[in-house]
């Protein structure tokens, strides 16, 4: 029987490109430029290490970028799905969890709970930055929702974590 | 905002779901089922501990 379940339909490998044959009278490149840097001759060919270097800051603008802004490292490799779904889940856990009047964590803090919240928290990006914009009356756990709001903060963060490993996946490649 | 417990876990295991399923799942159909399959099975688990641990409220 055959397997009709997309999820299991191995994707197509695009062919390889055929290198073009070097045109008449054209220089070759010159074949001593491996340092990292290093001047390239006019219509030489990038090195190795320069396109990895080139590959690996792409990788770590897109985390960066989709850190600050959740999907936005996804919306820059045109995955808009992912990108309005990671804007979408985290800001909304965000934003609820500081109107329930969540408590967000300090960047210094005296025990290894405060110092696991505010890595938590401060994974939500612009949503960490703007937390006193976004609610001005601040924290108030002594009632539950206030306790509540402060776990869909914390989730916030470790959900925009998840989409910039994903984001940064895709970008090196090892995931479609 | 005031959300009680309850509120507050279906918006979470909402949200947590959408977001598990954009990430590890490509095609919408496949999206929505694996939301379903992971937003009930975040709520029924979640019944489920509250009430083994109803008997401890005791």
């Amino acid at each position: 029987m055959p397997d009709n379940n997309p999820e299991n339909i191995p994707e197509q490998i695009p062919e390889p490109i055929p290198e073009t044959a070097p045109l008449a009278g054209a220089q070759p490149a010159p074949l001593e430029a491996s340092a990292v840097g290093e001047q390239i001759a006019p219509g030489a060919a990038p090195t190795y290490e320069q396109e990895s270097l080139s590959s690996s800051a792409r990788s770590v603008f897109i985390a960066v970028a989709g850190w600050i802004v959740p999907g936005l490292g996804h919306l820059f490799q045109w995955r808009i799905g992912r990108a309005l779904a990671g804007f979408a889940a985290v800001g909304t856990m965000a934003v609820m969890g500081l109107w329930m009047r969540g408590n967000v964590f300090p960047m210094h803090s005296d025990d290894a709970f405060g110092v696991l919240g505010f890595i938590a928290d401060a994974g939500s990006g612009i949503f960490y930055l703007l937390a006193h914009t976004i609610e001005k009356a601040g924290p108030d756990v002594s009632r539950a929702a206030g306790d509540y709001g402060t776990r869909l903060i914390a989730t916030a963060g470790v959900l925009n974590m998840l989409f910039v490993l994903d984001a940064l996946e895709i970008s090196r490649g090892h995931k479609n | 905002m005031n959300l009680t417990h309850f509120q507050s876990m279906v918006l979470f295991a909402f949200i947590v779901s959408l977001g598990f399923a954009f990430l590890s799942r490509r095609r919408l159909k496949s999206r929505i089922k694996y939301l379903v399959w992971a937003f009930v099975a975040f709520l029924l688990v979640a019944i489920t501990i509250g009430w083994i641990m109803y008997p401890a409220s005791h």
